[in-house]
């Protein structure tokens, strides 16, 4: 049988070529070695694929930042037609900080963009081909095919597949459909799962309910939903479907940056590279090489214990879930500053 | 609903075979090295698996009596021993309710004159439960669709663990469940890549519907963008993946363009003005739309605000017409229409010498 293939999908922000998989890969080679699995690297075990939105997020927002450009370009030109000197002004700053990062967090813009345009549906048409592509390739080499999706990426591989996949599909239709009775992805990985805090946003399929399940009606053999309970991003619109035998919640309880949302940081947690390393390549760490890896992670994790942070961080969460979109939104945002300004705070005591 | 799904075959295998005969007969063959990727110990249900698999894809129809007489003896042969193996890979003392599911199978393959149940393959699978759970630790799992209730899970025990290595020649459960699963998935694989490769088509139509829209359809604003999928939410946010939208809105879209007031003096005719478009549409591929537009611009020479329209044409060209409350009127051009005519700069220049 030849090497696993597993699509990486990337979260928010601007994402290099090659960048998630070596996220992954390095979060996974650090983990095997703190386990004492010597001479392992993962890229000689599975084949990475990637796929980048990030680039075509860019490339349209660059775009509507051009556009207004030119509009400054000219407004000079009415000062004292009906625009006033200030206002020319104002509007020029204005736009001419389109295309910079702080005009609004570029990460956020990436949730705007997909969630609330129809962009967010060329998206997924590409994934969807992407995924189709490799089907046809597992099928033909008899291959498995797992895909490990972060942050935003787990709510553009939720909508895909939701769309992609179907019970009893009719073929006669022009609209492409893959019947989950004939093709299965062999595992899922969603690590930080923003789905539900999206799907507010674009209502396309709910999460709790759609085919995106390790179910026996599932698109998925495998289901592995992963998140950092000191993660914001997680704590609103919180995934908690059940998943039955086929996979797992899988909750990493460790601190060491003070970006709790880093792929790398959750791929390099025990936790998650043992099942990784379990499932995706029949890898099994024994107890004690697990025990081993937990107490290397714990000794650079930051000095404070478990329950000092969850008392910490606990009053963050909101007791009632913002149901506005917008609100959600900006929840999420406040929750995640004062997250950093707390943690930061600490790591500077400890 | 059979009947549907029969015609939709019928239509998919003869419009490509319509299309490239030769393709479709390529696709029906195994590849040379096909068999090397599925290694297996169960030889004489895969040879039953290979010689099923172009059988079932040339013949999925059963137009001929020979064809279905011929499809018929294959799947009855593949049925028949792919049961009795599982059986004998999995026994059922030992691994309880395995045997039923296999049974079920069988009939589900032996059945195809009713359903197209029968293209769904069994799928055998084992995952790690995690660390902390005891020895017991992997997860046995077997499911036949389309019905749920053909879902089975376990715990690998001891037993079982050593039943693996007994009737598989010492192989472990994963080993086996793999062994297993490369003898039976052959039959299905050349169907299964030939949907795969008619959906792969109907994903990259819409690709490349979505590229054209890029490219020619006209600019819109994030404002538009936004206005344009709340209209068409059904399309958008509905349960099919879905090409870009035939219609595109605008709403509250600012623009600078040249207006030109015929009834004005020489020298206060042709001035730069703000123009809003309230609200329009556009279809792109037809290359003609409209706005509700307002203009702005306040001189002395007549009224600042006009009221009119704007007319969008190839995408890209806009002209439009305003009639102000002291009955002047004017004919305006976005600045985008001037800029085809020059660089951005020399354009810039022109309205700069003629300020």
């Amino acid at each position: 049988m030849n090497k696993p293939m597993v699509l990486v999908i990337h979260g928010i922000g601007t994402h290099k070529p090659g960048e998630t998989k070596k996220a992954i890969a390095d979060g996974l080679n650090q983990a095997a070695k703190n386990f004492g699995l010597s001479d392992f690297d993962v890229n000689d075990k599975v084949e990475f694929f990637q796929f980048n939105y990030s680039d075509f997020l860019d490339e349209i927002r660059l775009k509507d930042a051009k556009k207004a450009g030119e509009l400054v370009d000219h407004l000079s030109l009415l000062k004292g037609r009906g625009l006033g000197e200030k206002a020319a002004s104002e509007l020029v700053e204005f736009f001419s900080e389109a295309d910079e990062d702080k005009f609004f967090n570029t990460h956020w813009l990436d949730v705007i963009y997909y969630g609330l345009m129809f962009w967010g549906e060329n998206i997924r048409v590409d994934l969807a081909k992407k995924i189709n592509d490799l089907m046809i390739e597992r099928e033909q080499g008899n291959r498995k095919l797992h895909i490990v999706a972060h942050s935003l990426g787990t709510a553009v591989l939720h909508d895909t597949l939701a769309k992609l996949f179907r019970k009893d599909t009719d073929i006669t239709s022009k609209v492409p459909h893959l019947d989950v009775d004939r093709f299965k992805i062999d595992s899922i990985w969603t690590v930080a799962n923003v789905s539900r805090l999206v799907n507010l946003l674009n209502d396309i399929a709910d999460p709790n309910e759609s085919i995106v399940s390790c179910d026996s009606d599932g698109c998925t053999s495998e289901f592995y939903n992963i998140k950092n309970e000191f993660d914001p991003f997680t704590w609103f619109k919180e995934y908690k479907r059940p998943i039955n035998q086929s996979g797992r919640h899988i909750t990493v309880k460790t601190v060491r940056e003070i970006d709790t949302h880093d792929l790398k940081e959750y791929m390099e947690a025990p936790i998650v590279a043992e099942a990784f390393l379990s499932n995706v390549l029949n890898i099994s760490v024994t107890d004690e090489q697990y025990a081993q890896g937990t107490t290397k992670h714990a000794s650079t994790s930051i000095n404070y214990s478990y329950k000092q942070l969850k008392a910490t961080f606990d009053n963050l969460h909101q007791q009632n879930e913002p149901m506005d979109k917008f609100k959600a939104i900006l929840a999420i945002v406040e929750a995640a500053d004062s997250f950093q300004e707390k943690i930061t705070d600490m790591m500077d005591q400890a | 609903m059979k009947k549907y799904l029969l015609v939709a075959l019928a239509l998919l295998v003869v419009s490509t075979s319509h299309a490239d005969e030769n393709d479709i007969k390529l696709r029906c063959e195994y590849d040379k090295n096909y068999f090397d990727n599925y290694p297996t110990q169960h030889n004489s249900l895969q040879n039953l698996a290979k010689a099923l698999g172009p059988t079932l894809c040339k013949n999925v129809l059963q137009i001929t009596d020979e064809e279905i007489s011929s499809f018929e003896n294959a799947l009855t042969d593949y049925a028949v021993f792919a049961n009795a193996d599982i059986k004998n890979t999995f026994p059922e003392e030992i691994f309880t309710g395995v045997s039923n599911i296999a049974q079920l199978w069988e009939e589900q393959l032996r059945n195809y004159k009713a359903t197209f149940d029968y293209l769904n393959p069994i799928l055998f699978g084992m995952n790690d439960l995690g660390p902390g759970v005891g020895k017991d630790r992997f997860n046995f799992r077997v499911n036949l669709t389309p019905h749920s209730q053909n879902y089975l899970e376990m715990k690998i025990d001891r037993e079982q663990k050593k039943s693996c290595k007994t009737s598989n020649k010492d192989i472990d459960c994963q080993n086996a469940i793999d062994s297993l699963n490369n003898a039976i998935k052959p039959a299905f694989s050349l169907l299964n890549s030939e949907l795969l490769e008619n959906n792969g088509k109907l994903l990259g139509q819409l690709q490349s519907d979505w590229k054209s829209f890029i490219k020619e359809a006209r600019y819109q604003t994030p404002l538009d963008v936004w206005f344009t999928t709340v209209i068409q939410s059904d399309k958008f946010n509905g349960a099919d993946l879905t090409g870009p939208p035939t219609t595109q809105w605008f709403l509250l879209r600012p623009s600078l363009v040249y207006e030109h007031v015929k009834e004005l003096e020489k020298g206060n005719r042709d001035q730069v003005s703000v123009a809003l478009e309230w609200v329009g549409m556009n279809w792109w591929k037809e290359g003609i739309g409209f706005s509700f537009t307002s203009i702005y611009n306040d001189r002395a020479e007549t009224s600042a605000v006009g009221h009119g329209f704007t007319l969008h044409i190839k995408n890209k060209y806009s002209i439009g017409y305003v009639h102000r409350k002291d009955k002047n009127g004017g004919v305006f051009l976005n600045l985008d229409l001037l800029e085809v005519f020059g660089e951005k700069k020399k354009v810039y220049k022109k309205y700069k010498d003629y300020f």
